[in-house]
């Protein structure tokens, strides 16, 4: 075999052979090429908008203070704080005792979060908060509405969150540059699928006051009750007939669970949340709320007038596996999307990242 | 599930306290003279209806087990002083015993500190020093204490009578009393004893001879729950005051590794903590406790207990630590709600029927 045999192209079986100068030209051709490729490439990437570095959540440490009026919210705080403690290094949490703020300066936090709403404050406490160099962010308990008090607090901080989306217009007259709606989720350690006894049993669970709409909506409904069993949690109930009001300030988790289906309105967007944790079917009456962090039709159902209730309570009544699927999305949602994991996420996204 | 609620006996007069304190001196005279010192602070803590009782009086320790019983409580462990053949606040033990009345279950805890100034059984502004005898010491104290470890009322488990030792880190040769003390146990009819160590706010050095361990809360936590944030100061007039947060100290109670080298465990639960009527601004208040929230921890604990510590026995700090503000008994802010908490907490884990059966309604007016 000469030298030429052995260097021919062989145009037979699965190797292409070359000779080694051709090899060679060709690597250097291909070097070179993809040299000039990831020049350009890097050139390119510089002229375009750089996005800032993310700011890792689990190096940073939390200040959580708790301003939640009352006790009610008291396992709320905990869930929160809890979550936080999930996705950053370290949680300290407090109550907004008089002088907390001296917490600021003993543990120099990376973030400043009060979760609850002004009532507690003393004028140095404020003082301290205004002149502290951090990121500082509120997260409200403003759902059943706000005040100019209020207004005043959300000041201090350089992120307002707020439970109710027609607050936001006020926080940001106020002097806060950047506001958010972000609900507080349902507590899914109290708000859950379980089996309840007769007592909390019923086709249909009123959720408001008698009035004004409540006595309207029940009025569109009533040829549809006969014959069923109905409970109403609000005020205004005692004197309807066939309605069962269900005692003031009683737990209403295990009335979700007992009711087939549950109609409310002018209620804070947390009391959806809450429902939709039990998996209970509910129509909610329509509210822009609603919008930002579920989707009507597909995880809750929503009405706007009183003939569409009507329509739309026929209608799932008829087709009892299209309200188990919404339900069942909602009782779904309720963990992967908005728990208080998700909302945690986004506060911190929101203040770190954005 | 078996509640033990500690019980200090100090609500009645003794000569040594009217020596050291002035005359008349009772705890009461510590929980009277607190204030409030910020804003939400809830000073002074009034017993229902003004019920300032004396233990000497066996009305008032009748009305405690009627009221304990009533709410599910299993039952109390007194408080022990002994200090070197020298008994205090031994009054309300006696008189138990020798009336055969409250028909209520109890044991003991040796709170073997010395008595300070500063309540804090540290080793400044003594006013009686906790000392320690030998083998005639053990022997005296053992036979002091024989009566109550034979009462049929004496709580017990495999038939030795449940004792507790406060701080038995500061017992010398501590391992050969307690063997001594079996031994007179066996010599004396009973099957021993059952040891108990308390893991309080102190160090805890390793032991022989106990049977178990008991959580002294919030101290245990304090000194040894990985707390080092839970601690703030608020400015009170220019100085320094300690509070901490209800809830971190039982977040950090209940996610507590339930192994200690191998020991037996039993839980421990915290109704409250404020020893400012003692301290004043030099003590430290908790802030954020509520019946409430109280019954929601302990039934959590008591859950705890019974599966993931597989003990028949929880104890609860306290009964009536009214100026450390560790009591269960009904006072005028929350009238009974912290018992409450405590029935509901057995209901809700299943445990209130194999307490006392037959117990009585609540009761609030001691038969005098």
């Amino acid at each position: 075999m000469n030298k030429k045999t052995k260097h021919r192209i062989r145009t037979t079986g699965k190797a292409i052979r070359l000779h080694p100068r051709s090899r060679k030209l060709i690597a250097h051709t291909v070097i070179r090429a993809l040299k000039n490729i990831n020049t350009k490439q890097q050139n390119l990437s510089a002229d375009l908008p750089q996005p800032a570095r993310a700011v890792e959540f689990k190096k940073l440490r939390v200040l959580l203070v708790s301003a939640m009026p009352g006790e009610e919210l008291w396992q709320t705080e905990q869930l929160i704080a809890d979550q936080f403690r999930l996705l950053t290094k370290e949680v300290i949490a407090i109550k907004a005792f008089q002088s907390f703020s001296t917490a600021l300066a003993q543990l120099n936090p990376d973030l400043l979060l009060v979760v609850g709403s002004d009532t507690s404050f003393s004028d140095n406490d404020l003082e301290v908060i205004r002149r502290a160099n951090l990121k500082k962010a509120i997260w409200l308990t403003d759902s059943s509405g706000t005040s100019s008090s209020t207004g005043r607090l959300t000041a201090l901080f350089n992120y307002v969150f707020t439970q109710n989306m027609y607050h936001i217009p006020f926080y940001q007259h106020s002097g806060s540059n950047s506001v958010l709606y972000l609900p507080f989720a349902a507590d899914q350690n109290l708000f859950l699928p379980k089996y309840v006894d007769e007592a909390y049993r019923c086709d249909l669970l009123l959720l408001g006051d008698a009035l004004p709409t409540g006595i309207v909506y029940l009025h569109e409904l009533s040829p549809l009750l006969s014959g069923c069993k109905v409970y109403a949690a609000g005020q205004g109930w005692e004197d309807h007939p066939g309605i069962i009001p269900v005692a003031p300030g009683a737990e209403l988790q295990d009335y979700y669970n007992g009711a087939e289906t549950i109609i409310h309105w002018g209620q804070p967007p947390l009391r959806a949340f809450q429902i939709a944790s039990c998996g209970a079917v509910q129509l909610a009456e329509d509210h822009p709320n609603l919008y930002a962090y579920m989707n009507p039709g597909e995880d809750i159902i929503t009405f706007h007038t009183r003939q569409e209730l009507s329509e739309k309570l026929r209608y799932y009544r008829n087709h009892p596996e299209s309200a188990r699927a919404v339900a069942t999305r909602a009782l779904w949602r309720s963990t992967y999307d908005y728990s208080f994991m998700q909302m945690a996420a986004k506060l911190l996204h929101t203040v770190f990242n954005s | 599930m078996k509640l033990i609620a500690f019980l200090l006996p100090q609500f009645h007069v003794i000569p040594e306290n009217s020596l050291w304190w002035g005359d008349g001196f009772t705890e009461w005279t510590n929980t009277r003279k607190a204030v409030p010192l910020y804003s939400g602070h809830q000073q002074p803590k009034e017993p229902l209806e003004q019920y300032y009782y004396d233990l000497t009086n066996a009305a008032a320790r009748n009305w405690q087990a009627e009221v304990a019983k009533a709410y599910g409580i299993y039952g109390f462990c007194y408080y022990h002083y002994w200090f070197k053949g020298k008994l205090l606040l031994e009054q309300p033990l006696k008189h138990i015993m020798t009336s055969g009345k409250p028909d209520f279950p109890f044991c003991l805890s040796w709170a073997n500190e010395s008595w300070t100034r500063k309540w804090d059984g540290g080793e400044h502004e003594v006013l009686i020093r906790q000392e320690y005898g030998d083998e005639q010491d053990w022997e005296n104290h053992f036979y002091e204490l024989l009566d109550a470890f034979k009462d049929k009322r004496y709580i017990r488990i495999g038939n030795k009578p449940l004792f507790i030792i406060y701080r038995p880190g500061n017992i010398p040769r501590c391992e050969e009393m307690l063997q001594f003390w079996n031994t007179l146990a066996l010599q004396n009819g009973l099957d021993g004893i059952y040891f108990v160590r308390t893991l309080g706010g102190f160090d805890i050095p390793g032991q022989g001879g106990f049977d178990a361990n008991v959580e002294f809360e919030p101290h245990y936590t304090f000194a040894h729950g990985n707390t080092e944030r839970l601690w703030n100061y608020m400015i009170i007039d220019g100085q320094e005051h300690l509070v901490f947060d209800y809830d971190q100290v039982w977040l950090s109670i209940l996610s507590r590794s339930p192994h200690r080298n191998g020991g037996k465990i039993f839980p421990g639960a915290y109704v409250n903590w404020d020893n400012t009527p003692r301290l004043g601004k030099r003590g430290q208040s908790c802030i954020g406790a509520s019946p409430h929230k109280f019954g929601w921890y302990l039934t959590k604990q008591i859950q705890r207990a019974r599966t993931l510590y597989q003990s028949e026995f929880l104890f609860i700090n306290a009964w009536n630590e009214w100026a450390e503000g560790a009591f269960l008994e009904p006072d005028q802010q929350h009238r009974f709600r912290y018992l409450e908490e405590v029935k509901k907490a057995l209901e809700q884990t299943g445990s209130l029927s194999s307490v006392h059966s037959g117990a009585r309604q609540p009761v609030f007016t001691p038969d005098e």
